[in-house]
């Protein structure tokens, strides 16, 4: 079986999560991981994976297939040129760059070296979201008149440690609009295609120099009426989406957002993938919960090795990119 | 202090009051606290244990330490009001003190912002083998203060059970990798409380955070944080001789827990305390080590990156 070399930039908590991914995945294999925090490779390299403080020494290297980029979001540029010139594939976490801008520079740069992008839009795995886009292409909620979500989260939600860079808005680029934002205008942009026009406020309590609560309101070339909130200020996250059809109304939740993901279903998953179903099954499986970034990664991965195009992908970030940049503007 | 009076506690329903410096007034009077002293340096150890603001019950009311800064202001001529706190494992002070709105009230109150774990640290002059307190030293910004006082929320915690007055002088611990003290908690809060006694306790209890926040509207004031610790920890529905950390620093003699309430009936905000269930109440604490040590032990993302569980302060 052919299997994917992956080079993993960044070990942060995106970063682990890819890592320990791309170990459970048959068609893969993490090559090399590039952190600054010397204690995070030395953890890493336990494992037999080649460490790099340097993201550019490790891609020049190692020569990866493609290369996952969880690395702060100004750095996301950088990173995705050394990649590209080195032939390497890209899986790039959200948002793929701080503004429209950048964006156009990054997807120019990777169609002239001719190599393929996915940005990790993580909710499109997202098992509810998935159904409620078959829903909607096969038209059984009938005409759509409106959509709304609500997804309150953001780095300070869970209590834990916050990376530095968050709190400089020039690395952010932006604040909830972009970071979480960009998640509820993706799936908006999937389900019901091109926006006509963009109207929305963004708010800063916290005083960081960029929003922590944002809402955006969507019309759509179809005729569908979007409203998204998202905000960087609740204790407790949320994630709702609902669209109201003629016929039927749908609710998607994501359980990543319940007590499956921060009690002790995480735990629960985690020791049924290690424990049983590698012994029993051989390959892993998701018994509980809603592992949206081991199938993202598969995704990926099965993308790139059958040799096709991997979506989201830059033209669809752009018109992401765009929704948001006119928000900001305005 | 001349007139401390360790066994007194005030108790203050701040609703009754149109301002907050009103009830922070009435509160202090009711321990005849004396304002004639000269204070010229005060500092005020808040509690922010994180990002979340003072809605959420887990960190110091702003308009509380403004409110206690007027008060002081009116009824003297402090040249220097320090406000304090420290690093934590998951909070550095330079960008809570910005988000949680502290940064504007010292610039409108002209007060210093402090982070003790950038302070000068005065090591511990003792014999003493005790290797928690050989790790400890104390901010030179303490020492110097004429007066400290503490405003601790008053909130549940899942490992010390209560935080209030004398959990909130863990974080006078200037190291920001607290979490190493985790393993004996209790006798870490106790020596600290031993080590740095603030003179003055004023308690944020306008939003405690018990099951879910809920709105008190409750101040108390007293001199002993062991004895405003029992009243919270009653007030919260715990038994004051079943919290470690307020036996542990009893016996340390800290303070007593033989308390004369003053002001308004503690019961009246018990009742009021958005108390947990008891099998909740017994089973968190547990629950919560043990998810410890199988996130370390169990998972390969525990066994490659040491992962802990995120626990408030």
């Amino acid at each position: 079986m052919k299997r994917l070399r992956i080079g993993i930039a960044g070990a942060g908590g995106q970063g682990r999560k890819h890592l320990l991914n791309c170990l459970r995945l048959k068609n893969a294999e993490a090559v090399a991981v590039a952190d600054r925090s010397k204690t995070r490779l030395s953890r890493i390299s336990r494992l037999g994976i080649n460490t790099y403080q340097d993201y550019h020494e490790m891609i020049t290297k190692e020569k990866p297939d493609a290369v996952i980029v969880a690395l702060p979001n100004h750095l996301h540029e950088d990173c995705s040129v050394i990649s590209s010139e080195n032939g390497c594939d890209l899986l790039m976490e959200k948002p793929l760059a701080r503004n429209t801008e950048e964006s156009k520079r990054i997807a120019d740069h990777i169609r002239r070296k001719g190599v393929r992008l996915m940005v990790g839009m993580c909710h499109r795995f997202i098992t509810s979201c998935r159904k409620l886009k078959e829903e909607i292409d096969q038209g059984t909620l009938g005409r759509i008149d409106f959509a709304s979500a609500l997804y309150f989260t953001g780095p300070f939600t869970s209590g834990k440690g916050v990376p530095e860079w968050v709190f400089d808005p020039i690395k952010m680029g932006g604040g909830a609009l972009l970071d979480s934002g960009c998640h509820i205008i993706d799936l908006f942009l999937w389900y019901f295609g091109d926006v006509r026009s963009v109207t929305g406020h963004t708010e800063s309590l916290f005083d960081l120099g960029y929003d922590d609560y944002a809402e955006v309101f969507m019309r759509f070339k179809n005729g569908v009426n979007g409203l998204a909130v998202v905000s960087f200020r609740s204790r407790t996250p949320s994630y709702r989406i609902e669209v109201a059809g003629e016929y039927r109304r749908r609710i998607a939740l994501s359980k990543k957002f319940g007590i499956l993901d921060f009690g002790l279903g995480r735990g629960l998953r985690s020791f049924v993938w290690e424990n049983i179903s590698q012994r029993v099954r051989g390959r892993p499986f998701i018994p509980l919960g809603d592992d949206i970034f081991y199938r993202e990664l598969d995704y990926f991965v099965r993308s790139i090795l059958n040799d096709e195009d991997p979506k989201p992908d830059a033209e669809d970030w752009l018109k992401v990119s765009e929704v948001i940049d006119r928000v900001y503007k305005k | 202090m001349d007139n401390k009076s360790k066994q007194i506690v005030g108790l203050v329903d701040s609703s009754r009051h149109d301002t907050l410096t009103g009830a922070v007034k009435q509160v202090l009077e009711l321990i005849h606290f004396d304002f004639k002293k000269d204070f010229k340096k005060i500092a005020i150890k808040l509690n922010l244990c994180n990002y979340w603001t003072s809605s959420s019950g887990e960190t110091t009311d702003p308009r509380l330490v403004e409110a206690i800064i007027d008060v002081f202001r009116m009824n003297g001529s402090p040249d220097e009001i320090y406000l304090v706190e420290s690093d934590a494992t998951a909070m550095r002070t330079k960008h809570s003190f910005k988000m949680l709105g502290y940064e504007k009230l010292a610039k409108r109150k002209n007060a210093k912002l402090i982070n003790l774990c950038a302070d000068t640290l005065l090591p511990i002059e003792s014999n003493t083998a005790n290797l928690l307190l050989q790790q400890i030293k104390i901010p030179e910004t303490l020492t110097k203060a004429d007066l400290f006082i503490s405003v601790p929320k008053l909130k549940l915690h899942p490992l010390t059970g209560l935080t209030c007055a004398l959990k909130n002088q863990f974080g006078c611990i200037p190291i920001k990798r607290k979490i190493v003290f985790h393993k004996s908690l209790n006798k870490a809060i106790a020596l600290i409380n031993k080590l740095v006694t603030p003179d003055l306790v004023l308690v944020d209890g306008i939003i405690s955070k018990g099951k879910t926040p809920k709105r008190l509207n409750l101040i108390m004031a007293g001199y002993d944080p062991v004895a405003v610790d029992s009243i919270a920890a009653k007030i919260a529905g715990l038994n004051p001789k079943r919290i470690k950390h307020i036996v542990e620093s009893k016996n340390m003699g800290v303070g007593s827990t033989n308390v004369e309430c003053v002001g308004d009936d503690w019961v009246q905000f018990a009742n009021n305390f958005p108390h947990r269930g008891f099998l909740y109440s017994i089973s968190r604490k547990y629950l919560m080590q043990l998810y410890g040590l199988y996130l370390r032990l169990l998972t390969l993302e525990g066994k490659i990156f040491g992962l802990q569980p995120a626990v408030g302060a």
